[in-house]
């Protein structure tokens, strides 16, 4: 019915908003295509709206307010700027034009200005199209898992099903990620053999010979706690992610990868072609003479196989299936292991109470971010305010002092603690791989956004500086880019 | 499809337990139902779980008695009001709410008419999008919760920054009518220009004669506290509480031990040039700052003294009768609380560049000053008296005729005190209307008023007088002056402009303060409530002028700030859920007020209300969640948003 594209709205109280009233007491015709969000300052606007309005349907989004100088709140608005600069460019990574986000600025007299503003932007995001993110680039990952669509049935009885008697019954599982969470089983050193001795493994495949006929044969609820580290890139990924579900009583997403999608979530910026054609066909080592990909059937030995597919993104486990715990980090901390397994494994915890704290859902590790145990928080400023960037590359940071005050980029600031500060130990700032508090719906997103509030300058200063910072989505969206709210580049081959 | 939903907003649904929900439609009279299609939206069957009605005028008295009646009748708690903006309405409905016992910080409009109705377009696409916007009124309203009301008492108490005339004046009719006033002023001595003028126009009264009884008045008022080689650090809060901290350097001279005989400064062996001559001139690390200065203290100059710069010297300890000289005082920060700031920091004297005999017409003021640095003698490059002085304006002057009745002034004090020497004036005479009367007194005196323009190439020297270019019509001459007195444009005082930005002030081209008040019934207001701006602050200005701004700025203060009355504190100041705090400390880089403090245990934040004026930027740079913006809350924009785009019951795609 509507053809006007749809474009979310912060205006601010004092002077985006006053213009739209006089556009409206002076009867300016402009499209109706602004969903209005009224704000008391752009300084308001947190880029998880921003990213919130584009994943729920938004064709653009703007964000207008006060002209630099006239701010009801002195220079809110600078700090809208600065997130702005380095949010469009987030989302140019994602493959959504600048033209469908903008920040404006009008006086509440400016009624020609803002009516201007509305036609000009409603004019270029209808030249663009319908964005339509979700439809596009979201709910396509699921169309593979979708072809069992009742695979998740009867899970909950399994989980529910009263618990064998005999040691605790553990399964560890590798999906998409580097084997690092498995080394760090290992890390726990003499805490390992305990465990060992503690608990029977009824699958390691990195370790131990079990094949999936093995687990397929245990009982519903056999498992009683599965560890599963990796973002799910797969189709197999996933269906093992199912099997482990109906088996285990306690699925735990071990890691950032399959906490968050981690480092595999970076390769959402891709389309699965170009990775499997970067990593099968055009890398000079690789030697592909018949130029197969994975998903084509293949003769070899007498055998016929098919490799499995990828997704069309990566997945944090826990949007293939219900995860009960999260143990965070890249990898976990050895303390923060020891502590979910003396946890999980806790008499209590294996017959699943339910009472127990923390509840289910839970990540295990303190809900507090890192700068309050960073060893270097005595150092940090009254006020933080960053002139110029510093780069890891061509700058060897003092020791002891506060990354952020050496205009270097740490999300230590909105990372969860618990790596005992392993980074910041080695004089690497936080890149947060723990992931955000509870509750932060785009941990990428509240990182750039306290990163871009310290940023000091005027307009022009500020985007010199947003735009100065290399790879926006690889610096603030390092391990959480897949389980955020863009968590994928817009597919080039879908329209609506 | 999957078993955990993707990561979205965390929308919760409303909770049952706070009430009804009501939604109001409003027609504004004619106004609301001719484009959006109102019937179909206004079913009830339309907005399950909401109860829906319309009325014809809802801002009528009618309109909110009934209003008022329908809240408790149907035991409504929240309300949505579709309607016109909440900039023309928001504030009565939300009296109407307290009338019907319910908080005002559960009631939403949602802006039909400025923004759907009246920027017209087809009837479906203005609907639909009439429809989103109430859903998400509705989304939205269901997370809002009551906010309580804080207060705090306000401070009568003013800061008034500059000691000149414009301060003087503010400061004293502040304290006549019971105010505290404490007076900051940035040199060691009040006064400022006015005080260091010899007679004013335009009736040529003597300054200091007024300005002195004033200054003693100052001094010595219970109700003034005069904070002198004092500046301005940090001003935070808003009109009614602004707490402002005041850094003072240290005199070094105990004001209650010196009776001023300046023997210190006899004794004194370091000759520094003279800071208020304008120019010429040396005055020692040690003394009266001018001769009639008040307070009539000696003060010294750290920058300049031996004995501070680590050479031994002990001259100005030995000299001194009464024990009143203290090296070891130090610097000193105290924070003021104050409901109103005056800023009356004055302007600089232009400068001129030039080989001797070249000075600014302040300098030749201040020679011409019997208790000036030359006791009223005129001096040329040599150090002789004159026998010509040219005083000269160049044409692309700021001032206004301030020049130019500087120049007749001074040609008039120069003849009547100086008979013996020949005064010449050029430059914009002629842009001076209504001065021809005194023009012609001045040449009956014996003045030579030369229609001519100052060229801008700089004075030459000329043996020991001084070459001056000058344009009369087309022809170009060069006349020799023994001495050349050059008015330049003023500049704000010394540290004006870091003034301004500490309180936020926009300036001018020139650096001078904007008033920038809403109308013109508010003199000396600016666009910062509780700050008010008075005297060459905002630009050149009689003296006479700046008295004036005085006291219009100390009216403008006794007539907004009443002793005792309490300020509302910003009902949207941002809470900080300490234990979820990091103490990153983003909030406090984000906050334009300075309204968020580390707390000195824990590091964590803490937002003072009565400095926060609730914009919500911390808690957008926020990455913890911590900082929550009242009104404003995550939670209700991201159901705003979700509502926004979601399709509808009507089907919107």
């Amino acid at each position: 019915v509507s053809a006007e594209p749809r474009i979310v709205a912060f205006l601010c109280n004092w002077c985006a908003y006053g213009a739209a009233d006089q556009a409206g007491r002076a009867h300016l015709e402009y499209p109706q295509s602004l969903l209005t969000v009224r704000v008391p300052c752009t300084g308001r606007v947190e880029p998880a709206f921003v990213l919130q309005a584009f994943r729920e349907g938004a064709d653009g989004v703007l964000i207008a307010g006060c002209h630099p100088g006239d701010c009801h709140y002195l220079d809110g608005n600078l700090r809208a700027h600065a997130r702005h600069a380095l949010l469009v460019r987030v989302l140019e990574q994602a493959g959504i034009e600048p033209a469908r986000f903008r920040i404006e600025w009008a006086g509440a007299s400016e009624a020609e200005r803002f009516a201007g503003i509305v036609r000009e932007m409603t004019a270029e995001v209808a030249a663009l199209g319908r964005l339509d993110y979700a439809q596009r680039s979201l709910h396509s990952a699921y169309d593979a898992l979708v072809t069992t669509p009742h695979r998740l049935d009867g899970l909950e009885e399994a989980r529910r099903s009263p618990r064998a008697p005999g040691k605790p019954r553990v399964a560890f599982y590798w999906n998409a990620s580097c084997g690092g969470c498995e080394e760090a089983v290992v890390d726990l050193g003499e805490g390992f053999a305990d465990l060992a001795e503690r608990v029977d493994i009824v699958l390691w495949p990195v370790a131990l010979d079990f094949k999936r006929a093995d687990v397929e044969a245990l009982p519903d609820g056999g498992i009683d706690v599965a560890f599963v580290n990796g973002a799910v890139r797969l189709s197999e990924q996933d269906d093992w992610a199912v099997l482990l579900r109906r088996k285990a009583r306690t699925v735990v997403a071990f890691g950032a990868c399959a906490h968050l999608g981690g480092v595999v979530g970076l390769g959402n910026l891709s389309e699965p072609a170009e990775l499997l054609e970067t990593a099968y066909r055009a890398q000079p080592t690789v030697s592909n003479p018949e130029q197969h990909l994975p998903g084509t059937r293949v003769l070899a030995a007498g055998h016929e196989l098919t490799l499995p597919t990828l997704l069309s993104r990566a997945l944090p486990l826990g949007e293939v299936v219900p995860v009960d715990y999260v143990i965070p980090g890249c990898p976990p901390s050895p303390a923060v292991i020891s502590a979910a397994v003396e946890l999980l494994l806790s008499e209590e915890r294996l017959a699943q109470s339910g009472s127990a704290s923390p509840g289910p859902g839970s990540v295990l590790a303190p809900n507090v971010s890192l700068c309050d145990s960073c060893p270097r928080k005595d150092s940090r400023p009254e006020r933080l305010s960053v002139t110029a960037l510093a780069r890891l590359a061509t700058t060897q940071p003092d020791e002891t002092t506060c990354f952020l005050a050496q205009g270097l980029v740490c999300l230590g600031p909105g990372t969860r603690q618990g790596c005992q500060p392993g980074c910041v130990e080695v004089n690497m700032p936080c890149r947060g791989c723990f992931g955000p508090l509870d509750g932060i719906p785009d941990g990428g997103a509240a990182a750039l956004s306290a990163f871009a509030s310290i940023l000091e300058g005027g307009e022009a200063g500020l985007t010199a500086l947003a735009a100065a910072l290399p790879d926006p989505v690889g610096t603030f969206w390092r391990y959480g880019y897949g389980a955020g709210l863009i968590p994928r580049r817009i597919r080039k081959d879908s329209t609506t | 499809v999957t078993g955990t939903p993707p990561p979205g907003p965390a929308v919760a649904p409303p909770d049952p337990a706070t009430g009804r929900t009501g939604l109001v439609f409003c027609r504004c009279g004619p106004n609301l139902g001719n484009l959006i299609q109102l019937g179909a939206l206004e079913r009830p069957e339309h907005w399950p779980g909401a109860e829906v009605a319309t009325q014809a005028v809802l801002c009528s008295a009618e309109g909110q008695a009934w209003l008022a009646r329908h809240l408790e009748e149907r035991g409504l708690d929240r309300v949505v009001i579709a309607a016109c903006s909440p900039r023309e309405h928001e504030h009565t409905f939300r009296r109407v709410m307290e009338r019907a016992g319910r908080s005002p910080w559960l009631m939403q409009m949602v802006n039909l008419r400025e923004q759907v109705e009246w920027i017209g377009g087809q009837p479906e696409p203005a609907t639909l999008r009439a429809e989103r916007l109430v859903r998400a009124g509705l989304a939205r309203v269901a997370f809002q919760q009551p906010i309580p009301v804080r207060d705090v008492e306000v401070s009568a108490d003013v800061v008034v920054v500059g000691g000149g005339a414009a301060g003087v004046s503010a400061a004293l009719a502040l304290a006549r009518k019971d105010r505290k006033v404490v007076l900051v002023e940035r040199a060691p001595v009040l006064g400022g220009l006015a005080n260091r003028l010899d007679e004013i126009f335009p009736d040529l009264a003597c300054a200091s004669c007024f300005m002195e009884p004033a200054l003693d008045e100052v001094l010595h008022h219970e109700r003034i506290e005069v904070l002198t080689s004092a500046e301005v650090r940090r001003v935070r809060g808003s009109a009614g509480r602004f707490e402002v901290e005041v850094a003072q350097a240290p005199r070094f001279v105990d004001p209650a031990a010196c009776i001023g005989c300046d023997q210190c400064a006899a004794r004194c062996p370091v000759e520094r040039p003279d800071p208020w001559s304008g120019g010429p001139g040396t005055v020692k690390a040690i003394g009266l700052p001018y001769a009639g200065c008040l307070p009539h203290v000696s003060v010294l100059d750290a920058a300049s003294c031996r004995r501070l710069s680590g050479v031994g010297c002990d001259v100005c300890l030995t000299s001194c009768a009464f024990g009143a000289i203290r090296l070891d005082a130090q610097p000193s920060l105290r924070t003021v609380t104050a409901g109103a700031i005056v800023v009356a920091t004055g302007l600089a004297p232009g400068e001129v560049a030039g080989p001797p005999g070249v000075v600014s017409t302040y300098a030749l003021e201040r020679m011409l000053h019997p208790s000036g640095p030359t006791g009223g003698a005129l001096r040329a490059a040599d150090g002789v008296a004159p026998a010509s002085l040219l005083l000269a304006t160049s044409a692309a002057e700021t001032d206004g005729d301030l020049p130019v009745r500087e120049l007749l002034k001074l040609a008039h004090l120069v003849r009547a005190r100086h008979p013996g020497v020949a005064v010449t004036v050029v430059g914009g005479l002629g842009r001076v209307p209504g001065m021809a009367a005194q023009a012609r007194a001045l040449q009956d005196e014996g003045v030579e008023l030369l229609d001519a323009e100052l060229l801008p190439e700089p004075p030459v020297a000329a043996g020991r007088a001084v070459g001056v270019r000058l344009a009369q019509g087309l022809l170009e001459t060069v006349r020799a002056f023994d001495l050349v007195a050059l008015h330049a444009p003023a500049t704000p005082a010394d540290g004006a402009r870091a003034l301004a930005g500490l309180l936020r002030l926009p300036l001018d081209a020139r650096g001078f303060l904007e008033e920038g008040a809403a109308s013109p019934f508010e003199p000396t207001a600016t666009r910062v409530a509780g700050v008010f701006v008075a005297g060459a602050a905002g630009g050149p200005r009689p003296i006479r002028q700046a008295i004036r701004d005085g006291a219009a700025a100390a009216g403008r203060v006794l007539a907004t700030l009443v002793a005792g009355e309490r300020r509302v504190l910003e009902p949207l100041a941002v809470e900080v859920d300490t234990a979820r705090c990091g103490a990153c400390g983003a909030c406090i880089a984000a906050c334009p007020f300075g309204a968020v403090a580390r707390d000195p245990a824990t590091g964590r934040a803490r937002v003072e209300p009565v400095h926060c004026h609730g914009c919500g930027t911390c808690a957008a740079a926020c990455p913890t969640g911590a900082a929550s913006a009242r009104a404003f809350t995550r939670a209700e924009i991201a159901a705003e948003i979700s509502a926004l785009l979601s399709a509808g019951p009507g089907g919107a795609p």
